[in-house]
């Protein structure tokens, strides 16, 4: 390695190291010692707190797959919205290409505690959306549809498109449009362009975007708390209450270890599986 | 970091003239309107013992960490979290011959050697009075399926391990026996649609109709009447459950005396008055003349609070949690 290179480094990997990795290395540890009933550290190694989560339903369904189920649904969610706002935005002229990303981009400049509290506002008995559903005749009361799982799945939405956008959005600018117009010269429709030549090509785009947006939704900490009404029970705030309320502090971090172990593992099978697809689609296109 | 940042902050802060002779005493508190009222007469304290008085907002388990780092003096805690730090070692026992307004205070208050409830909050049931009618009268109420799915409480905290508590002895249960307390409360459980986690969400829950009725705090139910929502509020035959604020000396640190002195000034007479008038809790110091603050306070108000017994509650918290989770939450 040159040794300027080194030296550029060490800034980041020293903030890295202290904050980051050693952190995460003495949660490490942590997860693996008891804990008396009044809360102190006892400094003898157990599988005691994995075997208490992964031999309890309560842990497994309640808490871990619920976690896993809603980041993934709030994902799909998430691409969708941000692929077709991400062609719309490169589709669009360069002058109101740059306002559109800024306005993708502003949510961002929110603390995410106002953002969610003003999703309560919109979703709540009175808000616009009510008002908006029973207005139409749609609903003939306001429909509740904050503190459930829905309203989870909407604020974890919120959170993750703009990053989705970015995402696809970068990629899809460097697809030329000259390929699609190509292809409709040679009799497809624009539909059949889209789907054929496109999509295929914005596949990193979006597997980058559904990295993002589903490591930022199994992490998601404020949402549920704020939208799930108490009823929504998620792997970090299980976390925390376990380490202030029940005052675990070993237990807590055997979550945030499971959690991260489960995460790391879901998105690299899911990046495998999308790579291998890729792969595989041109050979069948061919044949 | 924060080590550095609080140094170069102290070192701006403190006047050459000062540096020669002011000690520090560094008090965790809960912040907000909390340490504002402590603040008030803390002056008069710092000139007549030499010393600054630094707050640092930290509560639950922020405040027992920076108190077993021997970062701070004196912390304030509630009984789950004063049990712990006094099961591991955290605090001086108060000395009655420095805090010598401890005589002056209700039984209630003197727990503990090693800590003190400086003032009381009072949760009762909270209802529209249009919609509730008659008014609660007991905690039972909550469970009256008229009002299914239009009730509500809070998570996991220390005012349902009361009712959790109170519901086993009516029962015929106890703090070692809780089962009967969960089976009841799992009744609740099965009628509530939110368990709510702010006030102001409390707040917008009534306004809008969604909860009728709640276990809330009394000086909440006066704070959302000044927003315009009408409410009752219905101390329980049973007694109102008891919000209690603990305070401790921090065991080794340099200016235990003076830690122990300040305990004393916040369970003096005026620090005592100020909780009244200031916060809307009821002072744990006997014989105060608080004609004109709309406080409960005597003798019989806080000898009707419901405290359980914390000492057998808090070993059990973790196992509790998980049942509450499992018991109480999940439909």
């Amino acid at each position: 390695m040159k040794r300027p290179a080194t030296i550029l480094l060490l800034p980041s990997v020293t903030i890295l190291g202290a904050f980051f990795v050693l952190p995460l290395i003495w949660i490490l540890i942590l997860s693996f010692l008891g804990s008396s009933p009044t809360g102190e550290v006892v400094g003898e190694f157990t599988l005691g707190n994995y075997a208490r989560f992964l031999t309890d339903s309560y842990y497994l369904t309640d808490l871990l797959w619920r976690t896993i189920r809603l980041a993934a649904v709030a994902t799909l969610f998430s691409v969708l919205v941000g692929y077709v706002g991400a062609l719309l935005i490169v589709r669009a002229d360069p002058a109101a290409q740059r306002w559109m990303i800024l306005l993708v981009m502003l949510p961002l400049w929110v603390n995410l505690v106002v953002r969610t509290l003003a999703l309560m506002v919109v979703l709540g008995r009175t808000g616009p959306l009510n008002q908006l559903l029973v207005g139409l005749g749609i609903a003939d009361r306001p429909l509740q549809l904050l503190y459930n799982e829905t309203a989870v799945v909407i604020g974890m939405i919120q959170v993750a498109v703009p990053f989705v956008v970015m995402a696809i959005y970068g990629v899809l600018q460097s697809i030329p449009r000259q390929l699609e117009h190509a292809a409709m010269t040679v009799g497809a429709t624009p539909l059949a362009a889209f789907r054929r030549v496109t999509l295929p090509l914005s596949v990193p785009g979006i597997l980058a975007g559904s990295v993002l947006a589903f490591g930022i939704n199994i992490e998601s900490f404020v949402v549920p708390i704020l939208l799930g009404g108490g009823r929504v029970r998620f792997m970090s705030v299980a976390a925390y209450e376990t380490a202030t309320v029940s005052n675990n502090l070993p237990f807590a971090a055997t979550i945030g270890i499971i959690l991260l172990v489960v995460a790391m593992a879901l998105l690299g099978l899911y990046q495998w599986a999308v790579r291998s697809a890729g792969r595989a689609a041109p050979a069948l296109q061919a044949g | 970091m924060k080590g550095i940042l609080a140094a170069i902050a102290l070192s701006l802060a403190v006047t050459p003239a000062a540096l020669a002779q002011t000690k520090e005493l560094v008090v965790a508190a809960f912040g907000g309107a909390y340490t504002d009222a402590i603040k008030k007469n803390v002056a008069t304290f710092e000139k007549e013992n030499g010393v600054t008085v630094t707050f640092v907002p930290a509560s639950g388990a922020d405040g027992l960490a920076k108190a077993m780092a021997r970062e701070v003096d004196v912390i304030h805690a509630d009984m789950a979290w004063a049990y712990r730090g006094e099961a591991q070692g955290a605090f001086e026992k108060l000395d009655p011959a420095i805090v010598t307004n401890l005589s002056t205070l209700y039984p209630k208050a003197r727990f503990s050697d090693y800590g003190v409830v400086t003032n009381f909050g009072q949760y009762g049931i909270a209802y529209n009075p249009k919609e509730v009618s008659p008014a609660p009268t007991s905690w039972l109420d909550l469970w009256d399926p008229q009002y299914a799915g239009a009730v509500t409480t809070a998570g996991f905290d220390a005012a349902n391990i009361e009712l959790l508590v109170l519901m086993a002895k009516l029962n015929g249960g106890s703090e070692d026996n809780i089962d009967p307390g969960f089976a009841k409360m799992a009744e609740l459980g099965k009628q509530i649609t939110v368990f709510y986690s702010q006030h102001p969400q409390l707040l917008d829950l009534f306004r809008n109709g969604e909860v009728v009725m709640a276990r809330w705090l009394r000086g909440r139910v006066d704070w959302a009447r000044k927003q315009g929502v009408e409410l009752g509020f219905a101390v329980p035959k049973e007694g109102a459950i008891g919000l209690v604020s603990t305070v401790h000396v921090v065991k080794d640190r340099p200016n235990k005396e003076l830690a122990m002195k300040f305990v004393n000034y916040l369970l003096s007479e005026t620090s005592q008055k100020t909780y009244a008038s200031d916060l809307g809790y009821t002072p744990a110091r006997a014989g105060l003349d608080l004609t004109g603050i709309d406080v409960p306070y005597g003798e019989d108000v806080v000898g009707s609070l419901l405290i359980a017994d914390w000492k057998k509650i808090v070993p059990q918290m973790d196992a509790w949690k998980e049942r509450w989770e499992k018991e109480v939450v999940a439909r």
